[in-house]
């Protein structure tokens, strides 16, 4: 059931990480709307696998669904027919960026390895063989947050309804045209 | 009579006062009214003279008194300076003659400068004099004396340059201004050596520092201090700052550029009291002074006087004439204090400042009367004003030493130079060039043809003042018995009657029977103003090298910081191109970088 | 290799970290960026679920905050596509080398 478990665990990487490199190279911009489907939908699925399974439905329908019909629908009004050429400039921003990603990765891989051998206790703590039968902590989450997170949910709250306001005006916002 | 010795600072301060009133008075425009100008600072000099004129009397009494009273004003270590007042026989004639002719010149000036403008500025000016030229009288010490004769400097100054408002006259006051300079910077160096002295090698410190009254405690620890030729070369310093005042011979210079002042002013300060500081200065270090010293001192004096006395006998300009007669007259009192006889140095000054402002305010009058100043333009002048031709007569007898007051003076030099043949010549050598130019100047001006522009002048203050100063002229003569009547006596007689007879003849026929060789020298002021212009032009050259320092080293220096600042900037702000992507690839590289930084000192940790 | 520790999760949040990253900087249009920040967001989310599934803590802290997380960006993308659509009015285009208005 181990391997099972971790066949499967690689088998969602790769899609994700695929489908991630997809997004950024396609050239239209529909299909990378799609490829992002993909991603998100991934990810809801690796978080069922870490026993958070609110995290994952909320992940799934949110990023994944409703975020991605947003950015449909916002391709589908600005209506750029244009095919993105992937000539990528050597300009000095790519070779900065690159170099800064690259630092990044092997500064923080580096650190990972030199800590691995001194921490027993990263073994898996949860019980791994039951791929489905994970445990549910959605009351503990619900319990958790309006007691002891109380005030930055009542915060976000005023925080959309904010937002809400905001977009509205901006959508209506008749501004000085050129 | 307590009364007045304990209150002789009130003689300094009530100008000083009387100032301030009229100053604030133009800003709340109270004192617009001219007269109580003139009127209140008459008032305070008035005052200051019935103050001098009762401690003169204290002072002449059987038991001759010294009044000093002073106060600490800085107190640091070893340094302990005093400000104050000290008032002995020579404050005392000083001050009196000072607050006299003050006073009889502020008469003159309400009459003379009515109908200029900037009427209380003059007054203004007037009175800060007053007050510095009291401070100086009444010094105690080396430094209040310092101090208040660079306020006569300042005084001056701003009374020379009174008519700004033409070009040369405040270039003029400039030049006065910075050659009395000259001489300040001598006097303190001076100063400061003494200082340094006194403080450093005298153990038994005296109680005022630098008092006139311990002078000759000083002169006895400083020669046993110093070598002669050290000791002499500070004192000359002293020497030049003196020499530099009273416009002696290498700078007099000063006292022809001082000329443009009005007349009343030139009048008051530059030949009755401000170039006598030259002299009071010497007469109160005189117990310091060494032979080799009084020596230079006559040297000087006479030189000056023969050769002033030659330069003006053929000045066409009345004020320049007067003013070379005033620095050859102080050649004569420098003379006598070479000739250590100090009496007569004084005397010699008192009578000679009466006569020289009695002179002054009569070309004062020939100046508002024909509106010039050049003798070739003034004619006829007896038949126009007869008054004034007797108040000069009268200045002119007095100054050629013939009758009057300078009569007497001129004897008694006479007399303590008997033993010197040399000396003996060159002042009556001075005193033929005196009568001759003074009689020249005479027969010039008021005698011959009489022009029809003039009118006689009608002020009452003006003709008040100069019939007191001529009441000043004449009797102090009497008040000094003359020893006894001989040879010299007679022979100065006769050498001052040939020059009055040479100078009418040079008058009818109208030109001088000297060499023209020697004419040309005196009449161009043996070139001395050309050699000051031509030192002047060679400074040219600095400035000229200073000028292209300034413009391309320091100011190039500037073009450059801001040339490559702003190359820099240039270069810098090509980095911001209005791209948000570009912008976070600049986070993420600095990110990197500080992971990096941070991986490294966590392993550095690590291993040590 | 076929045991999945904690370590496994935060590599694979920080490649997905990178690729979004990259994908913000090369990317032309800018709904692709946005796209592209949602992506840096799930992991991000990735690496806060994993470290509280894996410890043993007494609040589950971290999968709140990942709920905050996407909360807050969810809503940030849908101002960033309004503000977009203005632009998209006034400019008729919207790739990344358009919009240099702030330059200097």
């Amino acid at each position: 059931m181990e391997q099972l478990n971790a066949i499967i665990f690689y088998i969602i990487s790769a899609i994700i990480i695929f489908s991630s490199i997809a997004v950024i190279f396609t050239k239209k911009i529909m299909k990378s709307v799609f490829f992002a489907l993909v991603t998100f939908i991934c990810f809801g699925l690796l978080f069922f696998f870490l026993n958070a399974l609110f995290n994952g439905v909320i992940q799934i329908s949110i990023y994944g669904i409703a975020l991605c019909i947003l950015f449909a629908i916002a391709v589908m009004l600005t209506n750029n027919n244009e095919e993105e050429t992937h000539k990528i400039k050597f300009s000095p921003t790519i070779i900065l960026a690159f170099l800064g990603v690259i630092m990044i990765l092997s500064s923080i891989l580096i650190f990972l390895k030199e800590t691995m051998m001194y921490d027993s206790v990263f073994k898996t703590y949860i019980n791994s063989s039951h791929i489905l039968t994970s445990l549910d902590n959605t009351k503990q989450l619900s319990s958790e947050l309006l007691t002891h997170n109380l005030y930055s949910f009542e915060l976000l709250g005023l925080y959309l309804l904010i937002v809400l306001i905001g977009i509205l005006v901006l959508l209506t916002f008749k501004g000085e045209s050129k | 009579m307590d009364f007045f010795a304990n209150n002789i600072f009130l003689i300094m301060f009530l100008p000083l006062w009387i100032c301030l009133i009229i100053i604030s008075g133009a800003f709340i425009r109270l004192t617009e009214n001219r007269k109580m100008t003139a009127f209140l600072t008459s008032i305070s000099t008035l005052t200051g003279l019935v103050f001098s004129i009762a401690l003169f009397n204290d002072i002449k009494s059987p038991q001759p008194i010294i009044i000093e009273d002073s106060f600490s004003w800085l107190n640091i270590d070893n340094l302990n300076i005093y400000l104050g007042v000290l008032l002995d026989s020579t404050s005392a004639i000083f001050l009196v003659i000072l607050m006299l002719i003050s006073l009889l010149i502020q008469i003159y000036s309400y009459g003379y400068m009515k109908n200029k403008e900037e009427f209380n500025k003059y007054f203004v000016y007037l009175n800060f004099f007053n007050f510095a030229m009291t401070g100086l009288i009444l010094s105690p010490n080396l430094i209040q004396l310092y101090i208040f004769w660079e306020l006569v400097g300042v005084a001056s100054y701003l009374l020379i340059g009174f008519f700004h408002k033409k070009e040369d006259v405040s270039q003029s006051a400039k030049k006065v201004f910075i050659i009395n300079r000259f001489g300040d910077t001598a006097l303190l160096a001076g100063i400061i050596f003494f200082a340094y002295f006194s403080i450093t090698y005298m153990n038994q410190q005296p109680n005022e520092f630098l008092a006139f009254s311990d002078l000759d405690y000083f002169h006895n620890q400083l020669q046993s201090l110093t070598y002669p030729n050290v000791y002499n070369l500070v004192l000359s310093l002293f020497l030049i700052g003196a020499f530099v005042k009273s416009a002696q011979f290498p700078f007099q210079q000063w006292l022809i550029d001082a000329m443009k002042a009005p007349t009343p002013v030139s009048a008051l300060i530059h030949s009755a009291t401000m170039v006598c500081a030259g002299i009071f200065l010497i007469i109160r270090i005189y117990p310091l002074l060494s032979d080799e010293l009084l020596k230079i001192i006559l040297s000087i004096g006479l030189i000056t006087a023969v050769l002033c006395a030659f330069i003006a006998i053929s000045q066409n300009n009345i004020k320049k004439m007067l003013a070379y007669s005033t620095s050859s007259q102080l050649g004569l009192m420098f003379t006598a204090i070479g000739l250590q006889s100090i009496p007569v140095a004084i005397i010699y000054l008192v009578i000679h400042s009466f006569t020289k402002a009695l002179l002054f305010l009569c070309a004062g009058n020939i100046s508002q009367i024909s509106n010039s100043i050049e003798t070739k333009d003034i004619s006829g002048l007896r038949k126009i004003d007869f008054y004034l031709a007797i108040y000069w007569l009268i200045g002119a007898l007095s100054l050629s030493g013939l009758f009057f007051g300078g009569f007497t003076s001129k004897e008694m030099l006479l007399n303590i130079a008997e033993n010197n043949k040399s000396i003996l010549f060159l002042i009556l050598l001075t005193s033929f060039m005196s009568t001759f130019y003074i009689f020249r100047t005479y027969f010039n001006i008021f005698e011959g043809n009489k022009r029809e522009e003039y009118k006689i002048i009608n002020e009452k203050s003006m003709s008040f003042a100069l019939m007191t100063m001529v009441i000043f002229v004449i009797f102090p003569g009497f008040l000094f018995k003359v020893s006894q009547i001989n040879m010299l006596c007679l022979l100065a007689f006769g050498v001052c009657i040939t020059a009055i007879f040479s100078a009418y003849f040079s008058n009818k026929c109208n030109k001088i029977m000297i060499p023209p060789l020697l004419y040309k020298l005196s009449q161009n002021e043996l070139f001395i103003p050309n050699l000051y212009n031509s030192i002047g032009r060679l400074f040219n050259l600095i400035y000229f090298a200073v000028n292209i320092i300034d413009k391309y080293v320091i100011e190039g220096f500037i073009n450059i910081t801001v040339k490559i600042t702003k190359f820099i900037s240039n270069i810098i702000s090509k980095l911001q191109n209005g791209n948000i992507q570009t912008y976070v690839s600049y986070s993420i590289f600095s990110i990197g970088i500080i992971l990096l930084i941070i991986l490294y000192l966590y392993f550095m940790a690590l291993r040590s | 290799m076929f045991e999945i520790t904690l370590y496994h999760y935060l590599v694979l949040s920080l490649i997905l970290f990178a690729i979004g990253f990259i994908g913000i900087i090369i990317s032309k249009n800018i709904i692709k960026v946005l796209i592209c920040i949602e992506i840096v967001m799930s992991a991000i989310n990735l690496n806060f679920i994993a470290f509280t599934a894996y410890k043993n803590y007494l609040f589950l802290s971290g999968m709140i905050f990942a709920l905050f997380i996407t909360a807050i960006s969810a809503v940030q993308t849908a101002i960033g596509l309004v503000l977009i659509y203005q632009i998209y009015k006034n400019k008729e285009k919207i790739t990344s080398e358009e919009i240099e208005e702030l330059k200097g």
